[in-house]
């Protein structure tokens, strides 16, 4: 995206705002929205003036060969993309280092062999794992523009639902399940689709973007460090808490 | 000669993004239950289908060489 330079903890601090549930105040969001706005605004304009090789000036060059793309628009998806970049790559891989450092030793030295290993991990830690804490919400919220009926339950048009990806990656009429107590085989093929990066025309377009790093990153730690570890039991982890997605804080790490 | 081509869709593998129909409108449309289905077996616009194979963020959209099933599309 070409944001290298720029103040990337501001940016880290506005996705936070985007992603709130409860920890930050209304007017908190409000203000913070509204600098996020103007930055991706004034990225825009720069780039339309300065264009380079990064997607923001792509897209403001598409936008203007197409009709009737606005101002507002390319800003909302720059700003868009600069949060969803990010920030689920971030939780998604804290919480994955999390569970192979203290559930799955094995897993780690697997994956440090090569980059397919880490591939087929990812993979399963994507469907496995949650993004968020499934309390202050249990799944993105949605509104059904049809009235349906899912496992008996009608669900009314116009009617608010929250979708638990979470539960729908586990469904045992879609991914055999483990026994009671037992991890999922990290490296066995995930063969039918999940729903971690949704499905229909919002698929999530970073898609690979993410099973990229996650495989990249995943792989180069575990060959570099094969030692790694927590330095702290895992109940002492402080937590992201009160946005849309979970994950550790800090991860203090010893090798 | 260039060998005869076919086309398949793994409709199990679809998640709908309907990115393929937008891009391969002679080949590809989704069904009605939001998944996408060939119009025909074999590429009628072979340079949109490859496209449409190329994009497909599943990979559920590929295509063979008739005669050996070899798959040309995406490269793998």
């Amino acid at each position: 995206m070409g944001l290298d330079g720029l103040d990337l903890r501001k940016l880290g601090d506005w996705s936070d705002h985007a992603l709130s549930t409860t920890a930050y105040t209304a007017e908190e969001i409000q203000q913070a929205m509204g600098e996020f706005g103007a930055f991706c605004f004034d990225l825009v304009l720069e780039r339309r003036k300065n264009p380079g090789d990064d997607l923001v000036s792509s897209l403001v060059q598409a936008a203007d060969e197409a009709d009737g793309v606005t101002e507002m628009q390319i800003t909302k998806l720059v700003l868009g993309l600069v949060v969803a970049g990010h920030e689920t790559t971030m939780t998604t891989l804290g919480n994955a280092l999390v569970f192979l450092l203290t559930e799955d030793r094995a897993a780690w030295a697997r994956i440090s062999t090569s980059r397919d290993e880490a591939g087929a991990a990812t993979e399963q830690l994507l469907r496995t794992i949650p993004l968020g804490d499934r309390v202050a919400l249990p799944g993105m919220l949605r509104r059904a523009t049809e009235e349906l009926e899912i496992g008996g339950v009608t669900i009314p048009a116009g009617a608010v639902v929250a979708a638990d990806t979470f539960s729908a990656n586990h469904d045992p009429a879609v991914h055999p399940e483990t026994g009671e107590g037992e991890w999922p085989d990290l490296f066995a093929a995930v063969d039918v689709p999940t729903l971690t990066f949704g499905a229909g025309p919002h698929h999530c377009l970073g898609a690979w973007l993410a099973r990229m790093e996650l495989e990249s990153g995943l792989h180069s730690l575990a060959a570099r460090l094969p030692e790694l570890r927590l330095a702290h039991p895992v109940e002492q982890i402080e937590w992201r808490e009160g946005l849309l997605t979970r994950s550790p804080l800090t991860l203090p790490v010893t090798w | 000669m260039s060998a005869a081509l076919e086309s398949r869709v793994d409709r199990a593998r679809c998640v709908g993004t309907g990115a393929c129909a937008a891009t391969a409108p002679a080949d590809l449309t989704l069904g009605p239950d939001g998944r996408a289905q060939l119009l025909a077996p074999v590429p009628v616009h072979l340079g949109q289908l490859t496209e449409a194979a190329e994009l497909c963020p599943v990979e559920a959209i590929t295509i063979h060489r008739a005669d050996t099933g070899d798959q040309v599309a995406p490269a793998c």
